[in-house]
C-alpha cells in the first residue's frame, strides 16, 4: 500500500478512465497480462512485465518480451484490439482496453520501471510462497530485447472476483474492492 | 464406466465447430519459424504440459467478442482433461463467459512452476459440464485454491468449460532444470504390483499395499475403504500412519473427498488444505450436532489427518463397479502431482483386481493356533445385539454394526447353541438372515473388518483364518448373549 501511495503522488490526476489511484496500482509491480484480438477475431493471451503510464500521451505502456510473442505482436501490428490486466496477490484486479496499440522500443523510463516493478513483483511472489528461483525467473525480461505495447485506455473494468466484477470502473467508487477485502 | 457428465452445449451445438485454421497460429510449433503452418498432429500432447496445470502459477486467459474486442483476465484453474483437451473453471457470468458463448475461442498462457516454461494454448470451446467426474475434480481443486488464497466463499465452480486444444505454442523455453525425481514411478508401481501378488488373504493384501505405499512411494498416511452397496457407504478396512486405525469408520457416498471420489468413480486430488473436503468434523460430531445420540454412540471416528494439506482419493474399481476407495494424504501442500495420481491409480486398479480374485485364490493355510484360554476362569463378557442396525456391544463398549455385526451375532448364537467353532464363508454367503449384498467379495472385506475390530479392541472373542474359505471363532471367556431392545428415539 505504501508503494501505491508513493506512485499515486507521482501519478497526478489519472489517465483516461484510470484514476490516480489506479494509475499507481498498475505501476506497482504486480502481475501484468496482455491480450490482443487477431485479424480474424482470434484472441491471443500473453504476459507483460511492467507498465508505465504516460500521462502526457494518455497511454499505458506495457513492456513485453517479443520472444514467443510473435502472434500477439502480429495481431496488434495488424490493428487488433488490445487489453491489459493488472492483478495483485490479493486478487484485486482491473483491466484496461484500447482499440489499437503501437509496438515500439522501450524508453529509459520504461526500462527503469521494469527494474523497479520486477523487483516488487518478485518480492510479492516470494511473500506468496513461491520458490526463489521461480520468483526471480518469472519476472525476468531481457531489457535489450523487450518491446513496449503502447495504447490509450478507452475503457477500464473492475476484475476483482466478486460482486461488480466486469463492470466499468466508473460505476465503482472503490474499483479495486479494497473496502471489501480483509485488511 | 463413469456416469455421464451432464453437459450444457453451445446454443449452436448442432452446427459443427469452425475448423481450426493453422495459419492463424504462426509459430505454433516450438522452434518453428513464425508463419510456418502447423503440421498435422505435431502439437505436443497436453500430457507433457500437465505440470503447468496444477494451479500453482496463475494463467492468462484471452477471449474476443463478436466484434473482435479482446478481453484478458487472470485464471486460477486450467485443468488437464486428456491429451487433446483442457477445461477452464466457469465461476462468474462475466465478459469472458459471454465471449466464449459467442465465439467459442480462447487463448490461454500457462507457466510450469518448476521450469518456468510457458506455453500458449489455442482453444475451441466444446461444452460445459455442471456435474460428473470432471466437474467434481475441478471443484475440489478450486476449493483448495480458494482456501489457500483467502478466497473462500468467493470462488465457486458453476461449470467446467471443456475446450479442444487446436494449437500449442512455446512462449518461453524452460529456464530452470526441473527438480530431480525422487523415484521412477513406473518402476515403483511395478515393484508394488509384484509385492501385492504375494498376498494370499484380503486383509494381508490391504495392509501390504499400504505398507508398500509408505516404503516405496513415501505415502505415509493412507487408508482403504470398501463400498457397501446396500447402505451406499464406505467403511474403513485398513489404514496406516494415523493415531488411530479407524477401522470400521464409515463415510457416506458424496461426503468429503472419499465420498465424492466414490460417487463419481473418479480420482479427486486436492493440493491445499480446505475445509470443504475435510473430515475435521468426525461423523461422531456430526451425529451429535444432529441430535442422533445413537449414531454418535456407534460411530467410529474417521482416522484421516485433521488438517491434510494434500489429499488424493482413487476409486478401486472392478470393471465398472465400485469396490472401494484408496485415500492418500499428506501434511505437505501439492504433495500429489499428476504423475503420482497416475501411479496410484494403477495401484488402486490392481488392488481392485486382486481383491476380487483373492477369495477364490486363497491357498490353504496351516491350522490356526488354538484359541487362547486356560488358567483362571476369566470374567464373562456380555454381548448385546441391537437387531434394528445389527450393532454389537461388548459389555458397554460399541464394537461393530451392519453386516459385520450381523455376522458376529450369527456366529456367536450358533456357538452358544451347538458349541461349534469352525465356520466357512460359503455358509455365510448362503445365509439369508445376514442380508449380504449381492457381490460375494463384500463378505470377505466384512470379515477382514470384523477380525481387525476384534483384534484392535483386544476382545476376548477373535476370528482366525483356518484354511481356504474357513475361519475359527475363538472365545477366551464365557459369553452372555443379549438381544437388546432398540434405543428410544
Amino acid at each position: 500500500m505504501t508503494r501505491d501511495v508513493a506512485a499515486s503522488a507521482q501519478a497526478g490526476q489519472g489517465t483516461g478512465p484510470l484514476s490516480a489511484d489506479l494509475v499507481a496500482f498498475v505501476q506497482s509491480g504486480i502481475t501484468v497480462l496482455i491480450g490482443a484480438g487477431g485479424p480474424r477475431g482470434e484472441p491471443v493471451a500473453g504476459f507483460g512485465f511492467s507498465c508505465v503510464v504516460d500521462e502526457t500521451a494518455g497511454e499505458l505502456r506495457v513492456l513485453v518480451d517479443p520472444r514467443g510473442s510473435a502472434p500477439l505482436l502480429a495481431a496488434l501490428r495488424a490493428g487488433g484490439s488490445v487489453a491489459a490486466s493488472f492483478t495483485d496477490l490479493e486478487h484485486r484486479s482491473i483491466q484496461a482496453k484500447g482499440a489499437r496499440a503501437r509496438i515500439e522500443a522501450p524508453t529509459e523510463r520504461d526500462l527503469e520501471a521494469l527494474v523497479r516493478q520486477s523487483r516488487g513483483h518478485r518480492d510479492w511472489l516470494a511473500l506468496a510462497g513461491f520458490a526463489p528461483a521461480f520468483c526471480q525467473g518469472f519476472v525476468r525480461c531481457d531489457p535489450a530485447a523487450a518491446v513496449v505495447v503502447a495504447f490509450a485506455p478507452e475503457q477500464a473494468f473492475r476484475q476483482t472476483p466478486g460482486p461488480g466484477a466486469g463492470e466499468a470502473i466508473q460505476a465503482f467508487p472503490d474499483p479495486l474492492g479494497r473496502a471489501e477485502r480483509r485488511p | 464406466m463413469s456416469p455421464p457428465d451432464r453437459a450444457l452445449r453451445r446454443p449452436d451445438a448442432e452446427a459443427p465447430l469452425p475448423a481450426p485454421d493453422p495459419t492463424l497460429w504462426p509459430g505454433a510449433i516450438p522452434g518453428a519459424a513464425a508463419g510456418a503452418p502447423e503440421p498435422q498432429g505435431a502439437s505436443p500432447s497436453m500430457d507433457l504440459l500437465r505440470n503447468a496445470m496444477e494451479g500453482v502459477a496463475a494463467s492468462a486467459l484471452a477471449t474476443c467478442d463478436a466484434q473482435g474486442i479482446v478481453n484478458v483476465s487472470i485464471i486460477s484453474q486450467v485443468h488437464y482433461v486428456d491429451p487433446e483437451r483442457v477445461a477452464l473453471s466457469y465461476q462468474f457470468f462475466n465478459k469472458t463467459r459471454r465471449n466464449l458463448l459467442s465465439t467459442g475461442r480462447a487463448s490461454v498462457a500457462i507457466t510450469d512452476p518448476d521450469t518456468l516454461a510457458q506455453h500458449r494454448l489455442q482453444l475451441v470451446y466444446e461444452e460445459t459440464r455442471t456435474e460428473g467426474p470432471l466437474f467434481e475434480q475441478m471443484r475440489a481443486q478450486l476449493m483448495g485454491l480458494a482456501s489457500h488464497s483467502g478466497m473462500d466463499g468467493v470462488f465457486r465452480l458453476r461449470g467446467a468449460d471443456v475446450f479442444r486444444v487446436i494449437g500449442v505454442e512455446l512462449v518461453r523455453p524452460p529456464e530452470i532444470a526441473p527438480p530431480a525425481p525422487h523415484r521412477n514411478l513406473t518402476a515403483v508401481a511395478r515393484r508394488i504390483f509384484a509385492a501385492m501378488a504375494g498376498a494370499r488373504e484380503l486383509g494381508v493384501l490391504f495392509d501390504l499395499t499400504l505398507q508398500r505405499l509408505a516404503e516405496d512411494l513415501g505415502v505415509e498416511h493412507a487408508m482403504i475403504l470398501m463400498h457397501d452397496e446396500g447402505s451406499e457407504r464406505l467403511y474403513t478396512v485398513a489404514s496406516r500412519g494415523y493415531s488411530a486405525s479407524g477401522v470400521g469408520s464409515e463415510v457416506a457416498l458424496g461426503e468429503g473427498v472419499v465420498g465424492v471420489c466414490a460417487r463419481e468413480r473418479a480420482a479427486i486430488r486436492i493440493g491445499h488444505l480446505t475445509s470443504a473436503y475435510g473430515y475435521a468434523r468426525a461423523i461422531r460430531d456430526q451425529a451429535r450436532e444432529a441430535g442422533l445420540d445413537w449414531d454418535a454412540a456407534t460411530a467410529i471416528p474417521f482416522p484421516g489427518l485433521g488438517a491434510p494439506a494434500s489429499q488424493l482419493a482413487l476409486p478401486i474399481l472392478r470393471g465398472e463397479r465400485l469396490m472401494g476407495v484408496l485415500l492418500c494424504e499428506s501434511r505437505r501442500m501439492l504433495r500429489f502431482c499428476h504423475d503420482d495420481e497416475d501411479a496410484l491409480a494403477l495401484i488402486a486398479g490392481h488392488l481392485g483386481a486382486l481383491a476380487a480374485l483373492l477369495p477364490q485364490a486363497a491357498a490353504p493355510e496351516a491350522a490356526a493356533p488354538g484359541c487362547a484360554g486356560g488358567g483362571e476362569a476369566p470374567p464373562p463378557v456380555a454381548v448385546r445385539h441391537f437387531a434394528f442396525d445389527d450393532s454389537v456391544f461388548l459389555d458397554n463398549d460399541y464394537l461393530i454394526k451392519g453386516v459385520a455385526g450381523a455376522i458376529l451375532w450369527r456366529l456367536l448364537r450358533e456357538h452358544a447353541a451347538t458349541g461349534r467353532e469352525e465356520f466357512n464363508t460359503r455358509e455365510l454367503r448362503l445365509d439369508p438372515s445376514l442380508r449380504l449384498p449381492e457381490h460375494a467379495e463384500n463378505l470377505d472385506a466384512r470379515l477382514v473388518l470384523l477380525r481387525k475390530r476384534l483384534d484392535e479392541r483386544e476382545a476376548p472373542i477373535r476370528l482366525q483364518k483356518s484354511g481356504r474359505g474357513r475361519f475359527r471363532l475363538c472365545i477366551a471367556v464365557p459369553v452372555e448373549l443379549e438381544s437388546a431392545a432398540p434405543p428410544e428415539a
